[in-house]
């Protein structure tokens, strides 16, 4: 026969009860939160897990700006190339009609002047900006890239972006690879020297032309020199040098349909970029779901479970606290 | 014949008195803590010889006895040091789990993702104030993230060691009240009866005092009663008893002590730390949990913060401030001739030392006083260059710390694994030590405590005893007086 005490009675309805309770609580706050983890230790490894899909989350988050910063960036570069191109064929256009003798010189002195507002346009066009970002500029952004004489103020250098975990894409064309000609294909020197074939010297048109890059003495030709160069054919009445500039203007034209043909190639990048960030977010949902979410049926199910043991403990408990010897020695 | 009659009646009248003033005692007691059921021994008195046959003249009261087993009692003080352990462990390493507790809220991972991350939109336009003003605002929480973790893993330390010195002073108290137990039950029991009530008192200071540590009792062949640390020493000995003491030392090569926090050693012999001896109770998890636990997080925080610290400069000192430099004639940036520092710029704080690196991190003057100190170009006079801010964004990904093998996260992820792990770990230990310990304390009860239903038919036994043997006193008397009767 075992002996009860009071004592042992007691300790064991305490236990029994200080348990359930316990489990009942816990069970309580996963249902309060929905979450099957609320500290590190109720799932060390999942904690750890948890934390390392939210850092990519807020990643993949950064990510997202940066590719709409790159695709508005680009978005506008592609725009303005394309305005450069319609200037510049409508550049050749013109110069194609002028190339022939058959033109008097004043008819030219007027096509100067069209040449001559096409300059302007495209000049302007090269300063476009975004905010206060010089799209041409290189990495000098906030340098105005190309003075009035076309020349070229700010640097080679590409800017790069990280649209995805170490996927970096240039994110802007320098005014420097845009507008002069590769090294291969320059100009004579003789045909940007314009002030040997003028005889004066048109106010309007004032050449002023330096090398752009004084470290070589290489000359490079840009954009804005072939368009001075082909208003002073209009104007000094060149039809040759006119006819020898078509082939820079194509090479030109090419080299910007090529750039806007490369934004287009890094615009797909960035879209698959967006894609597969998109699906490792939704991986990474699902997995947070997985890892900290509490099942509810089965959360519900168990609170259910504990209330009942719960119960029953208070039952068995009353029973035995309620009855004594005592109530039957009266 | 008579007399002895009344003799015989008087001794189960007395036997019945004494069993029912125990009994009530034992009721009295019932819900006293430690109190152990006490019961009468009674033996039948010694024998008269008469002629040809053996009387029986009455009960005597040999004893009264404690209901109390030596094992039992051994293994609920083993149990509960063992429980206490348990229970303190996952108390401490739950104040410091919270303290890496991000699940619901923010913490230093997400803080630190955010940081690079705002390096990676500064990337994307490096001129804008606003955005450097956003790192720079990232950076300085940060810092505080760094700050509030050290800080509260600092008063963790320092709640535990004002724990452990309060502990100890309790301990020499219950020491002392065990000796002096000691003494005052050897003067009781000179003559051989037990002193039960002064026992039970002496099991509840030992058990109190096995709360803090792991005991061994035992009663030596002088009948001294003795108590010691297990695998420390004595503590108690007979009537007298060794103060323990908690206090700062100097240090001696001893690498776990830090800020000279609460050594443990004996009053007598200062110079023997036995802070490292003690296993186990509450006093032995404290000391686990500071020794160990906390000061690896501690260690593990500095070199997240001094990595930080180190690998952002190292960049960071490479690139210009988004200043104008002045330039030559040729065109080259001339750095010295600006009228201020534009490179080689620290991001934060220069550390003096790995040890307690978080505590100290901070941005340093210059970026603290101007965000477009924050260096981002490689080139000088390139605000559009990005190249320092992608580099020191990249860091995020880059294996820089543990000489090369793991990044910021998967550190800083690894400790808080650790910390939940160890958390996780300890909470099951006390479920089951806590049923270990529901399981002695109801063997424990079941021989030692009041069982009110045993005491309620004991009181009903010694009452009717006690009328019989009133009934057999007056019985006696009427045969006494018939005799009487008989005299003219």
């Amino acid at each position: 026969m075992s002996r009860v005490s009071e004592n042992s009675s007691i300790h064991s309805i305490n236990y029994a009860v200080g348990k359930t309770k316990g489990r009942l609580e816990e069970l309580q706050l996963k249902g309060s939160t929905l979450k099957r983890m609320n500290k590190p230790s109720d799932d060390p490894v999942g904690n750890a897990e948890l934390l390392a899909i939210r850092s990519q989350n807020i990643d993949a988050g950064q990510y997202m700006r940066n590719i709409n910063f790159a695709q508005t960036q680009l978005a506008y570069t592609e725009d303005v190339l394309e305005e450069m191109t319609d200037l510049l064929s409508k550049a050749k256009e013109l110069a194609i009609g002028q190339a022939s003798t058959i033109y008097a010189p004043e008819i030219r002195q007027g096509v100067a002047k069209e040449i001559h507002q096409i300059r302007q346009q495209m000049l302007s066009l090269s300063n476009k900006r975004i905010g206060n970002r010089y799209l041409f500029a290189g990495q000098k952004v906030l340098t105005r890239p190309f003075d009035q004489d076309g020349k070229y103020l700010g640097d080679k250098n590409k800017i790069n972006i990280e649209i995805n975990k170490d996927v970096y894409i240039p994110v802007n064309i320098t005014g420097h690879e845009l507008f002069y000609g590769d090294l291969n294909k320059k100009l004579e020197k003789s045909d940007l020297d314009l002030n040997q074939q003028r005889p004066d010297i048109d106010p309007h048109v004032e050449i002023m032309r330096k090398p752009a890059s004084t470290e070589t003495n290489e000359v490079q030709s840009s954009v804005f020199d072939e368009l001075r160069a082909l208003e002073n054919a209009m104007v000094t009445d060149n039809p040759q040098l006119i006819q020898g500039l078509l082939e820079r203007m194509d090479s030109s034209i090419e080299r910007m349909v090529g750039f806007r043909a490369q934004v287009g190639a890094i615009t797909n990048t960035i879209t698959n970029s967006e894609t597969n960030i998109e699906k490792t977010k939704l991986v990474n949902e699902a997995q947070k779901s997985r890892v900290e979410d509490a099942d509810v049926t089965e959360l519900f199910a168990d609170l259910q479970k504990e209330q009942n043991v719960l119960k029953a403990t208070y039952n068995a408990s009353s029973k035995l606290m309620n009855t004594s010897l005592m109530d039957f020695l009266k | 014949m008579s007399t002895d009659l009344l003799n015989i009646g008087k001794s189960g009248l007395f036997a019945a008195k004494q069993s029912m003033s125990t009994t009530s005692h034992n009721i009295a007691n019932a819900n006293t803590e430690g109190f152990t059921k006490q019961e009468v021994k009674t033996e039948n008195a010694p024998t008269r010889y008469e002629s040809s046959y053996v009387l029986g003249t009455g009960v005597d009261i040999q004893s009264i006895k404690r209901s109390h087993d030596e094992m039992v009692e051994k293994k609920l003080t083993k149990s509960l040091s063992n429980h206490k352990f348990n229970e303190e462990r996952t108390n401490q390493l739950g104040h410091i789990e919270e303290v890496f507790n991000e699940v619901n809220s923010e913490g230093m991972n997400k803080i630190l993702n955010r940081f690079f991350n705002s390096f990676r939109e500064l990337s994307n336009q490096p001129e804008n104030e606003t955005i450097r003003n956003v790192v720079k605002e990232n950076a300085k929480i940060v810092v505080n993230d760094f700050h509030r973790i050290r800080g509260n893993l600092d008063d963790i330390r320092s709640s535990i060691s004002s724990k452990v010195t309060q502990g100890v002073d309790h301990i020499n108290l219950l020491s002392k009240t065990v000796a002096k137990l000691n003494r005052e039950i050897a003067t009781e029991e000179v003559a051989g009866a037990m002193a039960n009530d002064l026992r039970d008192q002496r099991d509840i200071a030992i058990r109190s005092l096995t709360e803090y540590f792991p005991l061994t009792t035992y009663t030596d062949e002088k009948g001294q009663y003795n108590v010691s640390i297990e695998g420390v020493g004595s503590i108690v000995s007979g009537g007298n008893y060794q103060a323990l003491q908690a206090g700062s030392r100097a240090k001696d090569g001893n690498a776990n002590t830090e800020r000279g926090e609460a050594e443990i050693f004996f009053a007598s012999r200062p110079t023997h730390a036995i802070t490292d001896k003690i296993k186990g109770g509450a006093l032995g998890a404290q000391l686990k949990t500071r020794n160990e636990e906390l000061t690896v997080l501690e260690k593990q925080l500095d070199e997240l913060a001094h990595g930080l610290v180190l690998a952002t400069n190292s960049i960071h000192r490479r690139g210009f401030a988004n200043h104008p430099v002045p330039v030559d004639s040729q065109g080259n940036p001339v750095p010295n001739a600006a009228p201020q520092k534009v490179t080689g710029i620290n991001f934060f704080k220069e550390p003096l030392d790995l040890n307690r690196a978080a505590e100290y991190i901070t941005l340093s003057d210059e970026v603290e006083s101007d965000a477009n100190n924050i260096a981002t170009a490689l080139e000088a006079n390139k605000p559009g260059d990005n190249r320092v801010a992608l580099a020191i964004s990249k860091l995020q990904h880059e294996k820089v710390l543990g000489s090369g093998t793991t990044t910021f996260e998967e550190q800083y992820l690894k400790s808080v694994s650790n910390i939940g792990l160890q958390a996780g770990k300890s909470k099951i230990d006390q479920e089951q030590s806590q049923g270990i310990l529901a399981q002695a304390k109801s063997f424990k009860e079941r021989i030692s405590g009041v069982s009110l239903d045993e005491e309620a038919a004991n009181m009903i036994k010694y009452q009717n005893a006690y009328e019989a043997s009133a009934k057999m006193i007056r019985a006696s008397d009427e045969m006494f007086k018939s005799v009487l009767g008989l005299l003219p």
